[in-house]
């Protein structure tokens, strides 16, 4: 009996460390907003550097960034924790880096003289500093459109699963896998003349 | 199996270096990879290519980000919450009603004013720097003429533009503005004039009677560069003075004309006098139909009309002595006082717009007869006179034939069956469709007055010759006659009497 007390004890904490989060946002549920500040302390990086890698544009981070936590923070009451925060979490960054695309696009055609997208120079074949390697892959990475870019990134770079991915995005498994296997060929086209250097 | 992986080989590449395959298929591949040197050094490309992404530096930490961000959700919630109850509408709908209700309490003629602050505003706009007519166009006799007689009056010849006087089916009066119409009418001045053979003498004073109305029409038509056509409805009283006056100035030269065309009535009366509604304008008249292009409104405008027509004689002169120089116009200035609205605000018009027509009756209210003397009496008989006029004018038209002979056509056969009918006076000829309108053509040769037909020398020779014709005729039927009797008597004589 001593036992079965025992366990039933240790249940309830293993969980509480397992889904920190959703303790977390249990709280702030019951009204104690003070551990917002403690999720978004949590999670900033990843969304700064999801944002970073998907726009490739340093100006836009923090806006973006704000944006995707107001969000939550307005919509965190009706989370249903049926999947992970951090899924949940990049489902909004991705959508909000899709707006802002979008909004970037609209003013492009709007304005037909505004800057257009970085694109890879071919003059500079030798590379030698890696803070130019890095460079090289950011630009390629950002030229690949968005529905393939995303789902390698969330793989490659953050490192979730295929399942993570297809929950974040809301598409299927076998999608998540056909898009990083288009995404990949397509990048080892743009960093072909850097092939050398690079693979 | 080998199928399945040879179109999809690439993909489980992909997905191998993932660590994402099912066990059978990872244990598969790495058979494959064993023996194909080819396909390991496609996984050493994309896991190199993989660690190339995964290596990507990351941003540095921005510690204060939480910070900046519950500052800017604070903000947020501040104005959310004051948003929070605007956004409820039936909120918003309480609150507006009860602030117009307070609002309309103490300021009752709040909306009234207001909207009558942007009616002023419409009508100062449009009335702004109006110029008498005759800025843009000078009336010549032709126009007057046509304006008297076929009720329209060229504002704009190049446009075609058009003001129209008529009178709808129930006897209204309306003012039209008519964007493309067209002032061609087979009853004009020059037909006027020959129909009445009037000399040169007498075509020169028909010229003066038209023009001594110039200026006052121009006084009464109000243009300005906005489009605006400001139209002072006693204008028609104009229409009406001319058509007498020319009508009075016909019969006073032309007795047979007078005869002809002037109603009983109005034949008795004096009209050899000139200008016989001398001064119809002279009225305290001062309401306008203004038409813009946005509106069309009345709107009382006081123009001082003296000044007006020193202005109008002085700008004429002008302009004969500076042919070409336009710019003389601009220096046309008249002071026109835009009164208040109180005088337009009740009234209501009937109005009509079309396409290419702006039409307005003119109320009872500020019909001009009540202004001046009683037009009434003497309207319906300008009208005949008028419609006599032209009828008139076609019987000369064929009186024109200078000589020749007269002939009708005796075909019996087409007696019979009449569907048109062939006469020829002098050296023209012409076809009538059926009788009634060949009845119509002689009205003018035959109706009351027989002392007038006997008076129209030209007709008499006409009919003369006709006679002689007749007679001439008769003559060579009774030839045609003794001769066949001749005859007759003759074949008569050899035959052998008939034995009973």
């Amino acid at each position: 009996m001593n036992e079965i007390n025992k366990n039933e004890k240790v249940i309830p904490q293993t969980i509480l460390t397992l889904n920190d989060d959703f303790s977390l946002i249990k709280r702030f549920i019951d009204g104690d907003e003070s551990v917002f500040k403690t999720l978004v302390n949590r999670h900033k990086e990843k969304v700064r550097n999801l944002i970073f890698v998907t726009l490739n544009s340093p100006d836009m981070i923090d806006d973006i960034s704000q944006e995707v936590f107001i969000s939550v923070y307005k919509k965190l009451d009706r989370f249903r924790f049926e999947s992970q925060f951090t899924t949940w979490l990049y489902r909004i960054t991705i959508n909000k880096c899709r707006d802002h695309l979008r909004r970037v696009k609209i003013r492009s055609i709007l304005s037909p003289f505004s800057a257009s997208e970085a694109e890879l120079s071919y003059s500079s074949v030798s590379l030698h500093d890696e803070v130019e390697i890095q460079e090289i892959v950011r630009k390629a990475v950002a030229q690949l459109p968005v529905k393939l870019k995303t789902p390698l990134i969330l793989k490659d770079f953050e490192g979730l699963s295929y399942q993570e991915i297809a929950e974040a995005i809301g598409v299927e498994v076998g999608t998540i896998k056909s898009r990083i296997f288009r995404a990949r060929e397509s990048l080892k086209k743009i960093l072909a003349p850097y092939k050398k250097e690079l693979l | 199996m080998m199928k399945w992986y040879n179109q999809n080989s690439k993909e489980q590449l992909s997905s191998y270096i993932d660590n994402e395959l099912p066990k059978h298929e990872k244990d598969f591949l790495e058979d494959k990879l064993f023996a194909s040197p080819k396909l390991r050094d496609e996984v050493g490309d994309l896991q190199k290519l993989k660690e190339r992404l995964s290596s990507l530096k990351r941003l540095p930490e921005d510690e204060f980000f939480a910070a900046r961000l519950m500052e800017k959700i604070k903000g947020e919630k501040k104005s959310a919450s004051l948003l929070s109850f605007v956004k409820k509408p039936a909120v918003v709908f309480g609150v507006v009603s009860i602030s117009l209700m307070g609002i309309l309490k103490f300021y009752p003629g709040l909306f009234p004013d207001f909207l009558s602050e942007q009616k002023t505003n419409i009508i100062d706009f449009y009335t702004q720097n109006l110029k008498p007519f005759v800025y843009v166009a000078d009336l010549n006799s032709e126009d007057i003429f046509n304006f008297a007689f076929n009720n329209n009056l060229p504002l704009n010849k190049e446009d075609r533009q058009m003001l129209q006087l008529d009178r709808d089916s129930n006897g209204n009066q309306f003012v039209e503005v008519n964007y493309a119409g067209s002032s061609t009418s087979a009853f004009n001045l020059p037909v006027f004039v020959k129909s009445l053979k009037l000399n040169n003498d007498q075509k020169l004073t028909v010229d003066s009677i038209l023009l001594s109305y110039s200026d006052d029409i121009a006084s009464h038509i109000l243009v300005n560069e906005k489009n605006t056509v400001a139209v002072n409805p006693s204008i028609w009283n104009y229409h009406n003075a001319i058509r007498s006056d020319l009508l009075s100035y016909a019969a006073s030269v032309n007795k047979e004309f007078s005869n002809k065309i002037m109603p009983a009535g109005f034949r008795e009366k004096n009209v050899s006098s000139m200008r016989v509604m001398s001064k119809p304008g002279e009225s305290d008249q001062e309401t306008y139909f203004v038409f813009s292009p946005d509106t069309i409104f009345t709107q009382k405008l006081h123009v001082n009309k003296d000044d007006l027509k020193n202005q109008i004689h002085k700008f004429k002169t002008e302009i004969r002595q500076h042919t070409g120089e336009l710019n003389k116009l601009k220096r046309f200035k008249i002071d026109v006082k835009v009164f208040p609205d109180e005088f337009t605000s009740s009234r209501r018009m009937k109005v009509f717009i079309d396409s290419n027509i702006c039409r307005v009756q003119i109320p009872q209210d500020i019909a001009m007869e009540s202004y001046l003397p009683n037009f009434d009496s003497i309207n319906s008989a300008l009208d005949e006179a008028f419609d006599q006029l032209r009828n008139f004018h076609f019987d000369m038209r064929v009186e024109t034939s200078e000589k020749g002979s007269a002939s009708v056509s005796t075909d019996k056969k087409k007696r019979k069956n009449v569907q048109k009918f062939e006469f020829k006076i002098g050296d023209e000829n012409f076809v009538m469709p059926n009788p009634d309108s060949l009845a119509n053509f002689f009205r003018f040769y035959f109706q009351d007055s027989s002392k007038t037909f006997k008076s129209n020398d030209r007709m008499n020779q006409d009919m003369e010759v006709f006679k002689k014709e007749m007679e001439k005729f008769k003559k060579e039927m009774e030839k045609m006659k003794k001769e066949f009797q001749k005859e007759f008597q003759k074949n008569s004589e050899k035959k052998d009497p008939i034995e009973i």
